[in-house]
């Protein structure tokens, strides 16, 4: 039995069961929502610091992959360098043995003296050469160096000494500096024209 | 009286409120798996004048003081069921009403419109000026002596609309003054609530006998109901020989509500603390009104008359003549026998006694005579370990216990 009007019972359900919790729900709640609470934050610094963390680790990676770059830019130029130098060292040594190499120098010298004349020391230091030999007879010397400066490789012949050659047959002894001439220009590169050309320049 | 507050509230509280001449009592209550609380019980005295007749006539000065009460008793939750009764309430059994049709909203519409018209043929009032609901009933048995007692059916009555003929229903109407209902809605909005049910005094005392009887386990006061009867007339076997009508009265300062049921309200099912069933509002046969006069030395009522026919029930509006009106005792026997007339009832009964004097000798006495065993005060709350509560707090506990049947789910009863 209700002796409220109908009408007025139909537009109150809505507010008919408010359902409110429980006192000891709501302490229950209230505790859970703290941990909860206290939970996230926790866990809120926590991410915070890691992401902290990672960021900080993301820049010393950058710093580093930034000095690993460059090092790698300098390895790869001073790679490249080498590289040209090794080249450059294989050029001009081949270039050396083919434009100074004292075997063909001494045989273009064989050609332009007598046989008389013996070479019994040959040393060069770059464009400088220190020849000692002995010829006989002794007053051949001075025709000897002549013919030793009319080669085409060498531009000074200076007479050191004379001195008798110890068995008597033989006539005398003498040594004679000077400096050759390397007509060849250094080689521009690697697979461009050298030895043969230098060798043609050098009147061999 | 201190504030009761024996539990914690699962949810929102139960809470009914009864508003008494001298008084407004507040009892809260609340359900759980472990069964039924009391969330508190407690009263405020009222003004003078605040409530009279069982009707509020200062919904201010109410709404105050019942605003006090619940903050004393820190109660929460929005809504609650009043309770209303005295003079002011109309209460009959009708039994020309046209069978109930359908379960439609026009259906039911229409059957209250059938309702008002055949209660309008009783009434000393216009319909429109009241507030009205009804309770669908069994059947009046075939020797029931008086089925719609009140104003007998006559030639006054020719005038108005008559129902069609066809089958019938019984229903029992209550009605009270719109105004009544409106101070009564407006002291509870005074103090914030809103009142979800307005329910008649002895539907909440069949309630609270209903939360006694399943709170004390064994305070079943009577052996269980037979099944519930019939609509169709022709099935209208009648009680058992053993189960005894039940008498509820509940006796004020100054006037008494004499309610007759076919039966005691079934021993509830003591397996699980589950709610009952919401529908189970008791065969409500009969419910008288009676009024007395204070002696003016103030200590008690005039003496009785045993040999005087009590004074009449106050539903005609009549009051009690101070020089020869009966003791308190007198008038509830008075009621009580004009209540067995109108229910086609006889001794012995069940008595259930509430109200503030229900410990009264004088009150329980004279009422022995009809009970099948000694008149016992009603008392709800003494099951929650509330003794101090008492039969003055029946009112309240029983409109506290519909407002739980009203919360708890339809589905999920037995929590």
């Amino acid at each position: 039995m209700n002796l409220i009007p109908p009408e007025e019972r139909r537009r109150r359900p809505a507010a008919e069961r408010p359902q409110l919790p429980s006192k000891p729900a709501t302490i229950v709640a209230a505790l859970a929502l703290v941990t909860v609470a206290a939970a996230l934050g926790v866990e809120s610094r926590s991410l915070g610091s890691q992401a902290r963390t990672a960021e900080e680790e993301r820049a010393r990676l950058a710093e580093r992959i930034a000095a690993r770059e460059g090092a790698a830019a300098r390895l790869a130029a001073d790679r490249r360098r080498l590289g040209d130098l090794h080249a450059r060292e294989r050029r001009l040594l081949r270039w050396d043995e083919e434009r100074g190499v004292l075997p063909e120098l001494l045989r273009g010298l064989s050609r332009r003296v007598a046989a008389e004349v013996v070479f019994e020391d040959f040393r060069r230091r770059q464009e400088r050469i220190w020849i000692t030999g002995r010829v006989a007879p002794a007053g051949s010397v001075s025709e000897a160096t002549s013919d030793l400066a009319r080669a085409d490789r060498v531009l000074t012949l200076e007479l050191l000494w004379v001195e008798r050659a110890p068995d008597a047959g033989l006539g005398q002894r003498f040594s004679v500096s000077g400096e050759i001439r390397y007509n060849s220009a250094e080689p521009d590169s690697p697979g461009g024209p050298e030895g043969s050309s230098d060798r043609q320049r050098a009147g061999f | 009286m201190p504030p009761l507050r024996l539990s914690w509230a699962r949810s929102e509280p139960a809470l009914g409120i009864d508003f008494g001449a001298g008084a407004v009592r507040a009892v809260a209550l609340g359900h759980d798996r472990h069964g039924i609380s009391l969330l508190g019980a407690d009263r405020e005295p009222l003004p003078e004048g605040a409530v009279a007749g069982g009707v509020v006539r200062n919904p201010e000065a109410a709404g105050a003081a019942l605003a006090r009460l619940l903050g004393r008793m820190e109660v929460r939750g929005r809504s609650a069921v009043l309770g209303i009764g005295g003079p002011a309430v109309f209460v009959r059994r009708l039994t020309g009403v046209p069978a109930a049709p359908a379960d439609g909203p026009d259906d039911r519409a229409a059957f209250r419109e059938a309702v008002a018209r055949e209660a309008a043929r009783h009434l000393p009032f216009h319909i429109e000026d009241l507030e009205f609901d009804f309770q669908p009933a069994a059947p009046a048995a075939a020797g029931d002596a008086a089925p719609t007692p009140g104003r007998p059916e006559g030639p006054a009555e020719a005038g108005a609309p008559r129902a069609p003929e066809g089958p019938k229903s019984s229903v029992v109407f209550a009605a009270a003054p719109r105004d009544a209902i409106r101070a009564h809605r407006g002291a509870a909005r005074a103090a914030n609530r809103e009142a979800s049910r307005v329910e008649i005094e002895p539907y909440a005392l069949f309630a609270a006998l209903r939360l006694q009887a399943g709170l004390a386990g064994s305070a079943a006061p009577a052996p269980p109901r037979p099944a519930a009867a019939p609509i169709d007339p022709a099935f209208s076997p009648g009680p058992p020989a053993s189960v005894r009508p039940l008498l509820l009265v509940e006796a004020g300062s100054a006037r008494a509500g004499v309610h007759l049921f076919e039966s005691p309200p079934a021993p509830p099912d003591r397996a699980a603390p589950a709610l009952p069933a919401r529908r189970d509002p008791g065969e409500l046969l009969a419910s008288v009104q009676v009024s007395w006069v204070e002696s003016a030395a103030g200590n008690g009522s005039l003496p009785a008359s045993p040999g005087r026919e009590p004074e009449a029930p106050s539903s005609s509006r009549r009051k009690a003549d101070r020089r020869g009106a009966p003791g308190p005792g007198d008038a509830i026997t008075g009621g009580l026998r004009q209540a067995l007339r109108e229910g086609g009832r006889q001794a012995p009964l069940v008595v259930r006694l509430g109200g503030s004097r229900a410990r009264e000798n004088r009150i329980a006495e004279p009422l022995a005579e009809f009970s099948s065993g000694d008149p016992l005060p009603l008392d709800p709350l003494g099951g929650l370990s509330a003794a101090a509560a008492g039969p003055e707090f029946g009112v309240a506990a029983g409109l506290a216990f519909l407002r739980l049947l009203d919360l708890a789910p339809a589905s999920g009863r037995r929590r």
